[in-house]
């Protein structure tokens, strides 16, 4: 067992099952000593369970690990963290009642702990320190983690993990919640720790990302392990095929280069300002899909909340109707005037994980199928809900399955599905793709240009560049709260010239 | 998607729990239970409990409570007795029903747009309230036309039931008022943010619990025959144990039906009823009430806990990626 020596971490034969379902199959992998391991797959191809056994959150039916030559049994996640294994997890692992200090210390306030009282002004100062140290903006260590934003819960989270001093550092999904700068900020962290001798392992659907940063690539389908290989012998086509099993098609974007869309304006923002947004003024037109980008601060995300009416402008006008004459002003009047929106936070924002399928896609229809005396009738509640699941190839043993239920990429359509009806002309979409993989991605881009030629317009607020410049007829970057560039879609334009414009 | 054990359980639990109670008191009671005069005793709790049910049930499915509707009957009975000896009958159950109304409006209005837990402000109403009633019955009695009296005839008062019960139900089932109020309690976020009024239906919530709060109201002064400061005491806890009993969830959401609430108030009913026939005393009888609500509600909560637990590991199955 010398070989094992160079490796900081090695898993022999894992396996983990839950009721019928074998989520690792006789899983093996060996991390070298400074390495960046991706590990990637389809939604339900068992890689978070992997990481939640490494991470002592789980134990395994059978299998051992060992952790710098030595057997390592983790049986919760301080024990893992004591040995030097950060995870940052899928879904957020925060306690939202309590302040940012606290959880980045949470289970380790023994050194702290003088007498039994937590000193909790060297706690948050260590925070602070943290934050300081790898660069993150300073987050005030008193308020409470509940009041963050999920990206910010996120950098939480990651100075955490980051606080272990880790040898082996975990990030499952992180970087699909992290905007354009702070992902640049990660990737310094990773080069940083790699230059140190420690090692990385880090999941993302984002494949192009995946071959940037990783040494080599881990691929698992339905619980088992496909292959391993660096990551110069991948391509991101090569990496698709081997996730999915087959050759799927290589462009998942639009097949034209140019702008298309009809005249007629549909949508008109005028000097639009809140809070978070300043004199933002653009035209949507029928059948244009309109992109929004800019970094964390820029107001992107609360511009798509007040074009639905959730968020009060404070001047300015959202004009709508045939002659644009109508007002935006409510959710109600946005709803009226055919305008749908999908939030950036489906599990939270959206979607009422507790309640059926049916109950969710029809909560934005009920004016549509409501009768005399406002009677809802069941007949119609399925008609409609059946025609979605159906025309969303929504994966559900039945209308009535509880959302919770729903992989990842089921649940994004289902939340996806209940907007697109005969009376929505206008989509907003906020990070449509966020979390999703290959194969849910490529169909949302399906749907959305299906869409787009059945004449609806569509407003898209994406973090991921390469998804703007892949459907959008027009992109507009945001910047400290200020509209800064616009640009037609052409093959010309390049990631960088946005980003250039956003930093 | 296949229904466990532990699924079918928390539907069947509630009738099963009413089928023991009349099977054992059938038995204690040698039959006396099912005699049409014990019949109609135990018809007599089951109608206002239902009534009053049938209200809050709005407020429940949206995650919160209105603790007022026993002190807002009392107040409403009270103010409709005085009004209808200067207006006449006709005024008397419109002005019973406007009372509640404008009380759940009130409710409505501070927990909306003020963002009170609703716990807090019907609490508050509770007590305020019943100092009103104190306050306008002490020292003076007042008397109620014969007509009043004559609602607590079952050919008057099962019809008004009857339509009450059945605009509840169609509302709370077939409508977008109960649709949004079940949407606002599995997420209220989601309903917000999916365009939902939610402040508009908090208030139409709280409004109709006043309403059907006014209405019971009207009903227990004809019981009683007049009005009576402690009328309505502890209503608000016996309509909420009735929701709970027949398990209609503590925090809301889609689990919120109407013939839940049917099963709860038989349920409590029945078995207030029986223990009295039983001849247990007057205070043992409430304390053995306690426990045996107790053990049906911990039942339920333990099987929703374990369905939880079920649906933990399905979920973590799905996302095992």
């Amino acid at each position: 067992m010398n070989e094992v020596k160079d490796y900081i971490f090695t898993c022999d034969k894992m396996n983990k099952s839950f009721g019928s379902t074998h989520a690792n199959n006789n899983i093996s992998i060996s991390i070298k000593e400074g390495e960046v391991r991706g590990l990637i797959g389809e939604n339900g191809s068992g890689k978070s369970t992997l990481i939640s056994m490494i991470a002592g959150m789980q134990s395994s039916d059978s299998g051992s690990m060992s952790l710098n030559g030595e057997p390592y049994q983790p049986h919760n996640s301080q024990e893992a963290n004591q040995k030097h294994i950060g995870t940052v997890v899928q879904e957020l692992g925060l306690v939202d009642g309590l302040p940012v200090g606290a959880n980045i210390f949470l289970g380790r306030m023994n050194q702290f702990t003088k007498n039994g009282i937590v000193d909790l002004s060297s706690l948050n100062q260590e925070g602070s320190k943290l934050f300081d140290q790898w660069g993150f903006q300073p987050i005030s260590m008193n308020i409470l983690a509940g009041t963050l934003s999920v990206e910010q819960k996120k950098i939480v989270e990651l100075i955490r993990a980051l606080s272990v001093t880790p040898n082996l550092l975990i990030l499952d999904e992180i970087t699909a919640a992290l905007s354009l700068n702070n992902r640049k900020r990660l990737y310094s962290i990773i080069e940083k720790l790699k230059g140190a001798g420690n090692s990385i392992l880090i999941v993302t659907h984002d494949l192009e990302e995946m071959l940037s940063i990783a040494d080599s690539v881990t691929i698992m389908r339905d619980g088992t392990l496909v292959t391993t290989k660096p990551s110069s012998e991948l391509t991101v086509d090569s990496l698709k095929q081997l996730m999915v099993g087959r050759e799927i098609n290589g462009s998942y974007y639009r097949a034209d280069q140019k702008e298309s869309y009809k005249d007629r304006v549909v949508l008109r923002g005028e000097h639009l300002s809140a809070e978070r947004f300043n004199d933002i003024s653009f035209q949507l037109h029928e059948g244009e899909i309109l992109g929004f980008c800019g970094l964390s601060d820029a107001g992107i995300h609360e511009l798509g909340e007040a074009l639905f009416g959730i968020r009060k402008l404070t001047s300015g006008q959202i004009q709508v109707g045939d002659s644009l004459n109508t007002v935006v002003n409510s959710t109600k009047s946005a709803i009226k005037n055919g305008i749908g929106y999908v939030p950036k936070d489906r599990d939270k924002q959206a979607l009422m994980v507790d309640d059926s399928i049916e109950n969710n896609i029809c909560l934005p229809s009920t004016n549509e199928i409501q009768g005399t005396l406002g009677m809802i009738l069941p007949r119609r509640r399925k008609e409609i809900s059946e025609k979605a699941i159906k025309n969303f190839d929504i994966k559900t043993q039945g209308r009535n399955q509880i959302v919770r239920s729903l992989s990842g990429g089921n649940r994004q359509k289902v939340n996806l599905a209940r907007w697109v009806k005969d009376k929505t002309k206008i989509l907003i979409l906020d990070c449509p793709t966020r979390g999703v993989d290959v194969g849910v991605k490529s169909y949302i881009y399906n749907a959305m240009n299906q869409a787009k030629s059945d004449g609806i317009s569509m407003i898209v607020i994406s973090d991921e560049l390469p998804e703007l410049i892949g459907m959008c007829d027009t992109i507009l970057v945001m910047k400290n709260k200020k509209l800064v560039l616009s640009k037609k879609r052409s093959e010309g334009l390049t990631e960088e010239s946005l980003i250039e414009v956003m930093l | 998607m296949k229904k466990n054990v532990f699924q079918r359980a928390e539907y069947i639990l509630p009738f099963a729990g009413l089928l023991v109670i009349v099977i054992a008191f059938s038995i204690t009671t040698r039959g006396t239970l099912w005699t049409s005069d014990n019949l109609l005793a135990i018809l007599s709790t089951i109608i206002p409990l239902i009534l009053g049910g049938c209200g809050m049930i709005f407020v429940v499915a949206q995650g919160g409570c209105d603790l007022s509707v026993g002190s807002a009957s009392a107040i409403a009975g009270t103010l409709a007795a005085i009004v209808c000896q200067n207006l006449g009958f006709a005024a008397y159950i419109p002005t019973a029903i406007l009372i509640g109304a404008l009380i759940g409006l009130f409710n409505g209005v501070i927990v909306s747009h003020f963002k009170v837990q609703s716990i807090m402000v019907t609490l508050a109403m509770l007590i305020a309230l019943r100092a009103l009633v104190v306050y306008i019955t002490n020292g003076s009695v007042i008397y109620v036309p014969e007509q009043v009296l004559d609602l607590n005839n079952y050919s008057i008062k099962i019809p008004v039931f009857l339509v009450a019960v059945l605009i509840m139900y169609f509302l709370f089932e077939y409508t977008k008022v109960g649709y949004f109020s079940k949407s606002i309690g599995e997420n209220e976020m989601a309903a917000k943010y999916t365009g939902i009024p939610v402040n508009k239906y908090k208030i139409i919530a709280f409004i109709l619990s006043g309403i059907m709060a006014g209405l019971v109201g009207s009903l227990n002064v004809g019981r009683i025959g007049g009005v009576d400061p402690t009328m309505g005491n502890f209503f608000e806890l016996e309509v909420m144990i009735a929701l709970f009993v027949g398990g209609v969830p503590v925090t809301g959401g889609s689990g919120s039906k109407i013939y839940r609430l049917f099963i709860g108030a038989i349920t409590v009913s029945v078995l207030e009823n029986g223990l009295t026939l039983s001849k247990v005393d007057a205070g043992s009888a409430e304390l053995i009430e306690g426990i045996i609500l107790i053990a049906v509600i911990s039942l339920t909560l333990f099987i929703r806990d374990k369905l939880i637990q079920k649906q933990e590991i399905m979920k973590t199955e799905h996302n095992a990626n």
